[in-house]
Formats: structure tokens, C-alpha cells, sequence
């Protein structure tokens, strides 16, 4: 479905009326589930994700000898019903795999592995609704449950989209794209560790004039920081009410 | 009947196993958590929780076991079939143009034993199991099968001659399973089905199905009960749940917990 980015330049609106700069609506909450060592569900915009975190226990592969390190496994389940059309995805689709490969390499350089030798941690996440920054929310949402499940990492890692406008002569930056968008703006999705300017993950799978790289990763670490403020929050939040309820 | 895999968890000694199953057998029976024989384990329950979907909820049992369920519905062409074999002498080529005798049939619109059980379609995603294990497997058909029971749902999923609804189910269990898994998945379907919308329909008889795109003038998979019909037709009208009951000599206990 063609989308006419043409009217973006009149008004400077996006198709959901946001300006360049704006994110969507974050909405997240940790400590969703009861049986886990730790969950969180992160909605950025209409793309919802939950994901609970297990461990660190004894790996179901032990004889491995993963050695002095802990191993980060991520499992990501793309429900049937996520989508606009129904479509289930296998365990084995390239594109979850893939998403899973990018969490497991992040997590494993940011977690303090050698803490924990012998065991292994598994993140296991289900998208139940995409709507655009789908790798983003993921990021988003392991940070959470592993903050809640506990596990020391140097930061919180912070993911975010940053696309660019097709035209010739406007080439602006935009944040944080949705569905549509994404399916016809060449983005890219950066994941910044905590306030600093690393860039701990970095994707880009659409084809993009270089010039253009510099920008769009500048808009995304900054819209990063600002995910940051918003996790934090709400970290800061539920810590807050563990003390006042004595949970 | 069970597959076994979901019956090795929690291993109790011997000593406990006797005293557990002493202290159920007394009357009135006195369970380990200190219910009463007929209470259900306390549970968060929510419905319409994604937008992208026809129906949906998320049931929460107070020990963790969590479970999602969305309903998408699709338009599917049916499959042409020759009605009492009147068709087979015509060559059955003109499909769109109904006959003057069929008329009235169609004129009801309820689909009245027009559904087809392939219409519905669960699949149940639990984490560590292939979708190929026995006990998914296992658990959809038993839930699709009571479903399909009462044989009402697949005729309002009947749209024409021509198209159908067809509804898929996904389940997603997203915690371990600690107790036997069927009465959440049940509960929590049982709850997606109530709260499923399907869009208006616009178009007539045999046309291609043209849709209503307001929302709010969407319908009820299930209709509501409104207050005129008597109970038992108000009731006979809900989508099934399957309880788990046991029964410890001579009690029988409604939803047990981790024993069994």
C-alpha cells in the first residue's frame, strides 16, 4: 500500500498528526506477572509487547561448558493475531530470528555475565500487536524485566526508530515511526546505552543515501534518551510503590 | 487421558501425597489453600485489550499462570457446494444467480446448519513446547471440540451463499505451566469469544460482502442477553468453559491447584 508522504512537507504533520520530534505514547508497567522472575509490558504506540525474564538459573545445556559467562537466551513469539491480517509466524521465520540474535548480542555485552557462571538467562517475548519499532519495543521491554527480575547491567539499554522523508529537497529526519511509515521511509533502529552516546544496537535494512545516516542516528539517540527518562520513570515509580506497600 | 508431560511437575513425597489426599477426603474437605470444595482460585481478568484484533482478553490467576487470547476474524470464499443436488443437472455454472425456490432460505440470513467445523481454528502457543507436542495439540482440539458442540457458533460465522467468516483463536500461555494448563485457557477464550465484535454487514443475499466501517455499529459474536429472553435461552447462547473437577473419594472438588 503506497503511502503519499507528499502532504508532509505542507504542514510539517505526520500521518498521525505527531511533528518530526515527537515519539508516541509510551506506556509501560514492570512486575506484571507473578510467576516470573521478572516481566514488564511496554506499549509504544499500537505495538505491545510482554516479556518475561527467567533465571539466572542452571542452562538446559550445561555440557556445552558455556564456561564463565552466562548465556543470554531470547525467545520472540509473534502472535497470529498481532497484525492487520492474520499471519503466524513460525519459531523458525527469518526475521524473528533474526531479532532474537540482535537481543541475545545486546544483552550479553550489557549484562554483567560474569557474575553468574553456569547458568543461563531466557527472555522470552510475545509481540501481541505491531504497529512499527517492533525491535525497539523488544529492546524496551527486556530492559524492563530484566531491571525487575533484578539482574546487574551497566545501563538501561533505550531503543528507538528514526526514519528519513523520501523528498529531494526536504531530507528531515523523522522519530519514531509508526506501521505505515515504516513500510515506506527508509529507518533505522538505534539502541543507546543509558545516557551516554554509545550505540549498543544499531539496524538498518533499508536502503538510505549516506548522507542521510548521519542525521536520522542523531535524531534516534536523542530520541532514545528521552525512552530513557521514560523507562526510568517508571522504574523509579514501581520502586517507589514497593516501599510504600512493603511488597 | 491427560498427556503425561503435564503431570510430572511437583513432586510430592509420599508423606505428603497421603496426608493431602487424607485431608480431602474428609467431609467437608479441607484443601491446602483453604478454599471451600466449589471456589475457583482468585483471578485479574480483562477484555478488548488489542486494538488489532476482533476479540481479546488476558486472564491472571493469583499464582502467576497468565494467558492472552486473541480472536481475528477473517472473510474466507466457501468452498461451492451443491445444495439437495439441485445444481449437479444444470452443470453448476451460474454460481451468483440464485434459484427462485431458495429463495426464503437465504431470506433468514442465520446460516441455520450452514456452518462447517473448519471454519474455526485454534492454535495454543505455550513456551517450551513445539507446536506439534502433544499437549497444544491436545488442548485445542478438546477446547475447539466444545466449542463446536453446540453447532451455533459456526452458523452465525455464515455470511452468504458464498463467503464465510472465518475465526481464528490464538492462545498464547505466557507463563510455565505450573497447574494443568486447560481451565485458563478455557476461561480466557471463554471471555475473548464474549467480548468479539464482527463488522456490520452491508451488502445483501449473494453480493461480495461490503462491510459497515463504524465500530460501534458492530455485532457481537455472541449477542448480548438482553433482559427479555428467558434465562436458560440467555445462557444457551455463551461460549463453553471447561472446569477442571476431581474427585478425592467420596468429595469432588471444583479447580484444583497443583494437585494432581
Amino acid at each position: 500500500m503506497p503511502l503519499d508522504t507528499s502532504t508532509y512537507s505542507l504542514a510539517l504533520l505526520r500521518l498521525d498528526g505527531r511533528r518530526w520530534n515527537e515519539l508516541r505514547r509510551i506506556h509501560a508497567q514492570i512486575s506484571t506477572q507473578a510467576a516470573a522472575d521478572g516481566s514488564s509490558y511496554l506499549e509504544m504506540g499500537n505495538t505491545k509487547v510482554i516479556c518475561t525474564v527467567t533465571g539466572p538459573a542452571e542452562g538446559r545445556r550445561t555440557a556445552q561448558g558455556a564456561g564463565q559467562e552466562c548465556r543470554v537466551e531470547v525467545e520472540i513469539s509473534v502472535a497470529g493475531f498481532s497484525g492487520v491480517e492474520r499471519k503466524r509466524r513460525g519459531r523458525a521465520d527469518k526475521r524473528t530470528q533474526e531479532m532474537q540474535h540482535t537481543l541475545t548480542t545486546a544483552f550479553s555485552s550489557i549484562l554483567f555475565t560474569h557474575l553468574y557462571p553456569h547458568s543461563t538467562i531466557i527472555l522470552t517475548l510475545h509481540v501481541l500487536s505491531q504497529d512499527g519499532s517492533l525491535l525497539a519495543a523488544c529492546l524496551n521491554a527486556a530492559t524492563l524485566a530484566l531491571i525487575d527480575a533484578g539482574i546487574p547491567m551497566s545501563d538501561y539499554l533505550c531503543a528507538c526508530t528514526a526514519g528519513s522523508t523520501a523528498n529531494e529537497d526536504t531530507d528531515e529526519p523523522l522519530l519514531d515511526l509508526n506501521g505505515l511509515e515504516e513500510q515506506e521511509l527508509p529507518f533505522l533502529t538505534a539502541g543507546v546505552l543509558g545516557d551516554s552516546d554509545k550505540v549498543a544496537v544499531l539496524m538498518l535494512e533499508t536502503r538510505v543515501r549516506v548522507e542521510r545516516v548521519e542525521g536520522m542516528l542523531a535524531v534516534a539517540v536523542d530520541g532514545c534518551k528521552r525512552v530513557r527518562g521514560i523507562l526510568d520513570a517508571v522504574v523509579r515509580a514501581h520502586g517507589r510503590r514497593m516501599v510504600e506497600e512493603g511488597v | 487421558m491427560a498427556p503425561a508431560s503435564s503431570t510430572q511437575f511437583l513432586p510430592l513425597s509420599p508423606a505428603e501425597l497421603s496426608y493431602l489426599h487424607s485431608s480431602l477426603s474428609l467431609s467437608p474437605p479441607i484443601r491446602p489453600d483453604g478454599r471451600t470444595p466449589t471456589q475457583f482460585r482468585p483471578l485479574i481478568a480483562e477484555t478488548d485489550i488489542l486494538a488489532s484484533a476482533n476479540g481479546s482478553a488476558r486472564v491472571c490467576f493469583a499464582d502467576g499462570t497468565e494467558a492472552v487470547v486473541g480472536i481475528k476474524a477473517e472473510v474466507e470464499k466457501s468452498q461451492w457446494q451443491p445444495e439437495h443436488g439441485v445444481h449437479l443437472g444444470t452443470g453448476g455454472g451460474d454460481v451468483g444467480i440464485p434459484d427462485e425456490d431458495e429463495e426464503p432460505e437465504n431470506g433468514n440470513a442465520d446460516g441455520e446448519g450452514k456452518g462447517e467445523n473448519a471454519w474455526v481454528e485454534m492454535s495454543i502457543d505455550i513456551p517450551g513446547f513445539r507446536d506439534d507436542d502433544q499437549l497444544p495439540v491436545f488442548l485445542s482440539a478438546m477446547l475447539t471440540e466444545a466449542l463446536l458442540a453446540s453447532g451455533k457458533l459456526k452458523d452465525r460465522l455464515y455470511i452468504n451463499r458464498r463467503f464465510h467468516w472465518k475465526l481464528y483463536i490464538d492462545i498464547l500461555l505466557l507463563s510455565s505451566t505450573f497447574s494443568y494448563p486447560l481451565p485458563l485457557l478455557s476461561l480466557t477464550t471463554h471471555l475473548a469469544l464474549l467480548s468479539s465484535r464482527l463488522p456490520r454487514l452491508k451488502s445483501e443475499l449473494d453480493e461480495d460482502p461490503l462491510f459497515d466501517d463504524d465500530w460501534d455499529a458492530s455485532n457481537f459474536l455472541y449477542p448480548l442477553a438482553s433482559n427479555t429472553p428467558t434465562k436458560s435461552t440467555a445462557r444457551a447462547d455463551r461460549p463453553p468453559i471447561t472446569l477442571l473437577v476431581i474427585a478425592v473419594g467420596q468429595n469432588i472438588i471444583f479447580d484444583p491447584s497443583k494437585r494432581s
